[in-house]
């Protein structure tokens, strides 16, 4: 949609093709650029499975349609405005009417808030040097303009602690980075998420879990601060599900889905630090994300083996890094690490083993995925013309490897995707 | 019934409006080119809208632009190059 408002400005006139299912959020996507009227014509849903006849038939029914659209415009019609509601709102302080009003609106994931008062967010606001009208944005997929106020008064909602607001900040303009491809995030059918990743003193310094379930609940760091980013996606982004986030099925991580590298039990450089950041800098690292496939390491001994094990997870059929060609995320657990690294692996190692193991045979996929993957992955492509397989990362500093988790023989596979690659920015502590 | 004040989590839309570019006046000679995203089968579909705006309209079809994903924005090359059509059908939302 973005591309029909950008050839419309230059004086070109479009329609753009979408199925049923996804014609209310193309609409809704344009009108957050401001053509509300881009011209859609909708065709039967789905078409990824219909067959070469049926799609030709869809198109020989959609032809009339199309050639109106070009030829005949509609005049745009007026839209009537929801109803503002303003700034501050007055509300029944009883806790359960105050929820369900939220509930009601539309203004929370499903989960209770820790209601916005004055008060409390400007708790929030103290902890930045920033003004609280210093504007972000846009944030896709509605391509609004939002004040650090609006991001304190959901980092609020979301539960967090007034000195987490700088970690949410550089949250936010991490995932703004247009190497994160948050629009691709937001609006796709997959289920990717922005994950983040803390480095760093902020870690100890804020009470980030970056040990046992790491991943689970239990921290209100890692779950607040999730959460704030996932609030100000949706309250302040207008990515809703059904309407904007079209996602099949999506994933909890939707709810909350923050870690912290467990720098203190890694046998490695941290991953900020691979990046170039001083060990001294706090750092929030974003990625789009799906939830991790755990790699568990029965009856392996050595770090060969280990890496026998991540190899093979990564060599399944139908996660994200075989048709994106964004790299895969390594979790691992401290327990690995330390077998790795006793056996000589360090994270150049795994990666290099990764990219050059972890490849799967092309003849596993039907023929109509491999055509698919040569547009798809053409950058592998480019590198071997002549490939009977498809690796899961184009090179193998596109791997990414993080050390979290606590006690036990299990690592994640975090299939990445849509980011080009992982997005780091520094927390600016007042 | 006591009351508590709260600051209003979201913003309204406030994008200005933008106009649409003016309908073409006929197909017949019209240049037309297309965006593929690269979704299974949007190539066939639009291959046969291809031909079937010459066929039945008369348009004068030209470049169709494939992007490497469905998310990618379009390059300002390939808006440089659709920039001389006039008008560009691009397919599809799946």
């Amino acid at each position: 949609m973005s591309d029909g408002v950008k050839l419309e400005q230059m004086g070109v006139p479009t329609v753009t093709v979408c199925s049923t299912a996804f014609a209310g959020a193309a609409r809704s996507q344009a009108a957050g650029r401001g053509m509300d009227d881009l011209p859609v014509v909708e065709i039967p849903h789905p078409m990824h499975s219909a067959s070469h006849q049926a799609v030709t038939e869809r198109a020989e029914a959609a032809i009339s349609n199309l050639a109106a659209a070009l030829t005949a415009r509609q005049a745009a019609t007026a839209i009537e405005a929801a109803a503002r509601l303003p700034d501050v709102l007055e509300l029944n302080t009883d806790p359960v009417a105050l929820e369900e009003y939220f509930f009601a609106q539309g203004w929370t994931d499903g989960l209770p808030i820790t209601p916005p008062t004055r008060a409390a967010v400007d708790a929030m606001l103290a902890h930045t040097a920033r003004d609280r009208n210093e504007t972000l944005g846009p944030i896709p997929p509605r391509m609004r303009v939002v004040t650090l106020e609006k991001i304190a008064i959901n980092a609020v909602m979301a539960g967090c602690k007034a000195e987490y607001f700088p970690v949410v900040l550089a949250a936010v303009e991490a995932v703004l980075d247009e190497n994160c491809r948050l629009y691709g995030i937001q609006t796709a059918t997959n289920n990717t998420t922005p994950l983040i990743i803390i480095n760093g003193p902020a870690i100890k310094r804020l009470g980030f879990n970056a040990a046992g379930n790491v991943f689970g609940p239990g921290n209100r760091a890692n779950a607040s601060v999730g959460r704030a980013l996932q609030l100000v996606l949706r309250n302040l982004g207008g990515d809703l599900p059904g309407e904007t986030d079209m996602a099949t099925q999506g994933q909890s991580g939707k709810y909350t889905f923050c870690i912290a590298e467990n720098e203190a039990d890694s046998p490695w450089p941290p991953f900020h630090v691979e990046q170039g950041y001083a060990a001294t800098d706090s750092t929030v690292t974003v990625i789009g994300a799906s939830p991790g496939h755990n790699l568990f390491t029965y009856g392996c001994e050595t770090g060969a083996e280990i890496l026998d094990h991540f190899i093979g997870g990564l060599t399944a059929l139908g996660h994200n890094n075989v048709i994106f060609p964004t790299g895969p995320l390594l979790v691992i657990g401290p327990e690995h690490a330390g077998v790795l690294a006793r056996d000589g692996f360090d994270k150049p190692a795994i990666r290099n083993a990764i990219f050059e193991r972890a490849r799967i045979p092309l003849s596993r996929f039907a023929a109509r995925t491999v055509r698919g993957l040569h547009h798809r992955r053409s950058r592998w492509f480019e590198f071997y013309p002549n490939a009977d397989h498809i690796g899961v990362a184009d090179d193998a500093s596109h791997v990414s490897i993080v050390v979290a988790g606590g006690a036990g023989i299990h690592s994640q596979f975090v299939p990445a995707s849509f980011s080009y690659h992982p997005v780091t920015r520094v927390v600016r502590f007042k | 019934m006591s009351t508590i004040r709260i600051l209003n989590p979201i913003i309204h839309d406030d994008t200005p409006r933008i106009p649409l570019a003016p309908q073409l006046a006929a197909l017949r000679n019209a240049r037309i080119a297309f965006v593929d995203n690269s979704k299974v089968n949007a190539d066939i579909f639009l291959g046969r809208v291809k031909a079937l705006l010459g066929e039945k309209y008369g348009a004068v079809t030209g470049n169709t632009v494939r992007k490497l994903a469905p998310k990618d924005d379009l390059s300002a090359d390939d808006l440089k190059l659709l920039g001389d059509y006039d008008a560009v059908i691009q397919g599809f939302g799946d």
